[in-house]
């Protein structure tokens, strides 16, 4: 596998080139900046003590899941693949002696690295937020609680991410994969909250299934079942993505 | 044997979609525990208002503060479908120590009810023929209008909680249904809204009452635990169900409080149930008249003065009166008239004068009495007792539909308000 590796530090540095790294990091930071302010006007305004130092974390990583990123899940998908498309650098990424698999799996897998990168980095600046301004109630029990959260965030994000990238790789514009991502992301968070039966077949409503890890009767049935779903689709959209790219013309 | 790239592939989306599909629909049927829960209250619910014949209701609601007792409250309420008929008694301890009872017990032809403070029974008879509907059944809240609606927006809201709630098969039939959410669990903005409004409510009640013990407080206050219990029956009743909230805060002179909401509903007794009216026998007993408080202490002559605003002063220009000549038989008759005085026809061109029979119904307010107005039309119109020597009169009724009407207040400088002229 030596192919794979060069094509994988290959696509890590051309993702890292990107402006968009920069600019996830910068909203990541302004996300928890906003929520500290707003838990601590609320605790100074009304006297409510909205999340306490390990809870922080928390409460960012459920509006943070279900905005900015998906949406910088969305955006780097779209770069790999109808990106290099359309400026035609894909030619030159098929033309080293990688298998499309390599090449395709070493995509994937950057973009997992950088879902897992971004969590971790929200998860770093959350930590410390908290234990900056609400140093008074924090616990190991919690700072262990907030890891395990941010690490099963990543599954179904990752899921999700995958069925951008099977998109991309059926359309052909860029912009044309930007809003169907979106119209399907919402789509699916609807359809989970207003026919909530049929929410088990939608990964987009396990993105909070980490509150299940961290249940103190942790209901393991449950988690087994999602952790099943997440894989089951996750395989079939990888294969999927992988087939309609292995026979695309470039 | 070596597979072909195409069969790996096909091989592999077959397996991921078996298991994606598979596993999903199982998660599908299983429903979650909190699917389940709701399934049970909908069906005790129904079952309340239809179907079971009779059965009691017990509610003790405790509110404790460092797991000391302040206010609690207990409610025993026996419900009889059959005879539809119900009683219902609750005691309350307030903060400050000082207990309260009050019973009613209500059927088809009587109201009984009476306080903890005096022994004395408040009876009210309705009359056959009234049809009474609200004899104190149980309503299922689920049928209510907009029920469905407040469905979706909870289920919304519980979203990703649905699966706290831990369902049990008990050995003897039935599921036991149990849950908990400590801090972190607890949706920063469900802690958000609940603790605000628990806050509001404990600065409520200590406004309203002057020597209340309940802690103010002041900061750091959040939802610290919340949970929950429910037993199903092997009949698929929930007989019992508890709920706990608690709260913590500081108060003013800087003292940590836990304050606990406790509540326990009780579902017993179903088919052993005995609804029996209080026995009157020798009882001190007060009848409250009900057709529409009017007595023949009512009869006479009332009067309402047509005020206008003319130069920048008051002038009256005429009198309204209303004669009640009789009360029988819950039939108020009389005649209402309107005198302006000489000068002033302009401006109070359509007097009323009419003579009328009306026969309130206290159990429906939508009862009227018909006249005819000066330009030969015919209105609605409805008289209330008021205070002491008073009557209010409500003209030119607009009667929106079977439930519901809108009093016309465009008669000129009119407020219906009417004092007893008393000869002296």
């Amino acid at each position: 596998m030596a192919g794979f590796k060069a094509a994988f530090v290959n696509e890590s540095i051309k993702l890292l080139k990107k402006k968009k790294i920069i600019a996830a990091a910068v909203l990541s930071i302004f996300a928890v900046l906003i929520g500290q302010i707003a838990v601590t006007a609320i605790k100074h305004g009304f006297g409510l003590r909205v999340v306490g130092s390990t809870e922080f974390p928390l409460v960012v990583l459920s509006g943070f899941t279900y905005t900015i990123l998906p949406l910088f899940a969305i955006f780097v998908a779209i770069d790999m693949f109808n990106g290099e498309f359309s400026s035609n650098t894909m030619k030159i990424t098929l033309a080293r002696p990688v298998s499309r698999f390599g090449v395709f799996s070493a995509k994937v897998l950057n973009l997992a690295l950088f879902i897992a990168a971004n969590l971790l980095f929200v998860m770093i600046i959350a930590l410390l937020a908290g234990f900056i301004f609400n140093p008074s109630s924090a616990s190991l029990s919690g700072i262990v609680s907030v890891v395990l959260s941010y690490a099963a965030t990543f599954f179904p994000v990752f899921v999700f991410a995958l069925l951008v990238v099977l998109l991309s790789n059926i359309i052909r514009g860029g912009l044309a994969v930007f809003f169907l991502s979106i119209m399907v992301y919402i789509g699916f968070n609807f359809i989970g909250i207003v026919f909530s039966n049929y929410s088990s077949f939608l990964m987009t409503s396990m993105f909070d299934w980490y509150t299940l890890w961290i249940s103190e009767t942790a209901n393991v049935f449950k988690i087994f079942r999602q952790i099943l779903i997440l894989f089951g689709c996750g395989i079939m959209l990888f294969t999927a993505g992988y087939y309609l790219f292995d026979r695309k013309d470039v | 044997m070596k597979l072909s790239k195409k069969a790996v592939t096909a091989l592999s989306f077959t397996i991921g979609a078996c298991v994606f599909i598979s596993t999903a629909f199982a998660d599908m049927a299983l429903g979650s525990g909190y699917d389940q829960l709701k399934g049970s209250i909908k069906n005790t619910a129904a079952q309340m208002e239809k179907g079971l014949n009779n059965y009691t209701i017990e509610t003790l609601i405790t509110l404790k503060d460092n797991g000391q007792t302040m206010v609690q409250t207990s409610t025993l309420e026996k419900i009889d479908n059959e005879k539809q008929a119900s009683e219902r008694s609750t005691t309350t301890q307030q903060t400050n120590g000082e207990t309260r009872t009050n019973y009613s017990y209500t059927d088809q032809k009587f109201s009984v009810w009476k306080s903890g403070e005096e022994d004395k029974y408040y009876v009210m008879e309705y009359p056959v023929d009234s049809s009474r509907e609200n004899w104190n059944r149980f309503d299922n809240p689920f049928n209510q209008s907009g029920a469905a609606e407040i469905e979706k927006i909870v289920d919304a809201l519980v979203g990703g909680l649905k699966d706290y709630v831990q369902v049990e098969e008990r050995p003897e039939g039935g599921r036991a249904y149990s849950g908990s959410l400590s801090e972190a669990q607890v949706p920063a903005a469900v802690n958000a809204v609940s603790s605000f409004g628990i806050k509001q409510l404990i600065s409520d009640q200590s406004r309203m009452e002057r020597d209340s013990k309940l802690p103010q407080m002041e900061s750091d206050i959040f939802v610290k635990k919340v949970s929950g219990t429910a037993v199903e029956n092997n009949a698929g009743l929930l007989e019992k169900m508890t709920g706990d909230v608690t709260l913590s805060g500081i108060d003013k002179s800087g003292a940590q409080h836990d304050i606990t909401l406790n509540v326990v509903l009780k579902l017993s007794d179903i088919g052993n149930t005995q609804v029996a009216m209080p026995d009157l026998t020798g009882a001190n007993i007060e009848k409250v008249s009900q057709s529409g408080g009017f007595s023949s202490k009512h009869v006479g002559t009332y009067q309402n003065n047509i005020v206008i605003e003319k130069d920048g002063e008051f002038v009256k220009i005429g009198e309204r009166i209303l004669e009640i000549t009789s009360v029988e038989n819950k039939k108020v008759t009389g005649k209402y008239y309107e005198t302006v005085k000489p000068g002033f026809e302009a401006e109070y061109p359509n007097a009323y004068n009419f003579s009328f029979e009306y026969t309130p119904d206290n159990s429906n307010p939508m009862s009227f009495f018909t006249y005819t107005n000066a330009q030969g039309e015919q209105e609605n119109g409805q008289i209330h007792p008021n205070d002491l020597g008073m009557l209010y009169l409500d003209l030119n009724v607009e009667i929106m539909d079977e439930h519901s009407y809108r009093s016309n207040v465009d008669i000129q400088y009119f407020n219906g308000e009417f004092n007893r002229v008393f000869e002296e």
